[in-house]
C-alpha cells in the first residue's frame, strides 16, 4: 500500500503567530490528499510554547483525520521545550528525513 | 484611660510574636540572597523596552543573544532564551492583553559572575501569581493547546517571582545560577 508522504518545512521563529501560518499549511496538505505529513524543523531557529500549543491542537486534528505527523531535525532549544513538556513522548521525532525515510516509509 | 503595666506587657508580647511568625519565613529568602550574592559580584546589566507586539520576540531573542558571555554554558543559556520568550509572550498576550501596542515592556538583563537575572516589567492589571502556580500544579490536561509558559520557567529558573511594583507595574524575576 502506497502512503502520500507530504512535508512541510516552517522557518525563523515560531511563536503563536507564525505557527499558524504552519498549521493552515499542514490542514492545506491533508486536505490535499496526504496520509502522512512531516514537519521538517531544520530552518526553525526557536520555538515557545505558544508555538507548540499550536502543533499539539494541529496534531490532535491530523490524528482525528485518521491521518499521521511526524517532526524532524529539531535544535538543542526546541528538543527543551519539546522535554521540559514531555511533548517528547507526545510527537514521534526523527534525528533528520533519512531517519524518518528509513524508519517509516521503508516498514 | 488607665493603662495598666499588665496589659500593656500582653499587647508587647503579642506584637513579637506576630512579628517572629513576619520574620522566620523571610530567613530562607535571606539565605538564598546571600548564596548568590556571595562570591558573586555584579558584572553588567542591559535593558531594552519593546512595543506589545509578539513579532518583537525577534528583536528580543537577537538582543539577549548578543548579551552572552563565554563563561555560561550552552544549556543554561538556551534555558534563559526559552524563559525569556515565554515571559514576553505572557506579558503580551495576558498582562497587555486589553492594553495598546504601543505599551512598553522593559526587559533588563543583569550578569553575575555565575548567575543572572532577568527582569521583564509589565503594565497589566495586578495579579496573584502564587494562586496561579497552586492551580497551575493541579491541572493534569498534557494536551492542552496553551497555559505551558509559567510551568517552563518554573522548571528552568532557580527562583521565579512575578510582584506588583510601587509604580503599579509588574515585575517577572526569573533567576538562574551557574557553574562557569
Amino acid at each position: 500500500m502506497n502512503f502520500i508522504v507530504k512535508i512541510v518545512q516552517p522557518s525563523g521563529i515560531l511563536n503563536g503567530v507564525t505557527a499558524n501560518k504552519m498549521r493552515l499549511e499542514i490542514s492545506d496538505v491533508i486536505d490535499k490528499g496526504a496520509d502522512i505529513v512531516l514537519v521538517d524543523f531544520q530552518d526553525v531557529t526557536f520555538m515557545n510554547s505558544s508555538g507548540l500549543g499550536v502543533l499539539i491542537s494541529t496534531l490532535r486534528v491530523v490524528h482525528a483525520g485518521g491521518k499521521q505527523l511526524f517532526i524532524c531535525s529539531l535544535n538543542e532549544q526546541v528538543k527543551m521545550i519539546f522535554e521540559l513538556t514531555k511533548m517528547n513522548c507526545v510527537f514521534k521525532t526523527f534525528a533528520n528525513r533519512e531517519e524518518f525515510e528509513q524508519k517509516v516509509l521503508i516498514n | 484611660m488607665d493603662l495598666q503595666p499588665s496589659l500593656l506587657q500582653q499587647e508587647a508580647e503579642r506584637i513579637n510574636r506576630e512579628r517572629s511568625q513576619l520574620v522566620n519565613p523571610l530567613q530562607p529568602i535571606k539565605n538564598l540572597v546571600l548564596k548568590i550574592t556571595k562570591n558573586n559580584p555584579i558584572i553588567q546589566s542591559f535593558q531594552l523596552q519593546v512595543n506589545t507586539d509578539l513579532s518583537a520576540l525577534a528583536q528580543v531573542l537577537s538582543w539577549f543573544d548578543q548579551l552572552r558571555q563565554p563563561s555560561i554554558p550552552n544549556t543554561i543559556w538556551l534555558g534563559c532564551k526559552t524563559a525569556l520568550a515565554e515571559g514576553f509572550d505572557n506579558a503580551v498576550c495576558h498582562a497587555h492583553q486589553q492594553l495598546p501596542p504601543e505599551t512598553p515592556i522593559d526587559i533588563e538583563v543583569t550578569f553575575f559572575t555565575q548567575s543572572l537575572e532577568i527582569r521583564i516589567w509589565d503594565s497589566g492589571s495586578a495579579f496573584d501569581f502564587e494562586a496561579h502556580l497552586q492551580q497551575l500544579a493541579e491541572e493534569i490536561d498534557e494536551t492542552a493547546e496553551s497555559g505551558r509558559g509559567v510551568k517552563i520557567m518554573q522548571q528552568i529558573a532557580d527562583y521565579l517571582s512575578y510582584t506588583r511594583t510601587p509604580d503599579n507595574r509588574n515585575c517577572l524575576l526569573i533567576i538562574k545560577s551557574y557553574s562557569p
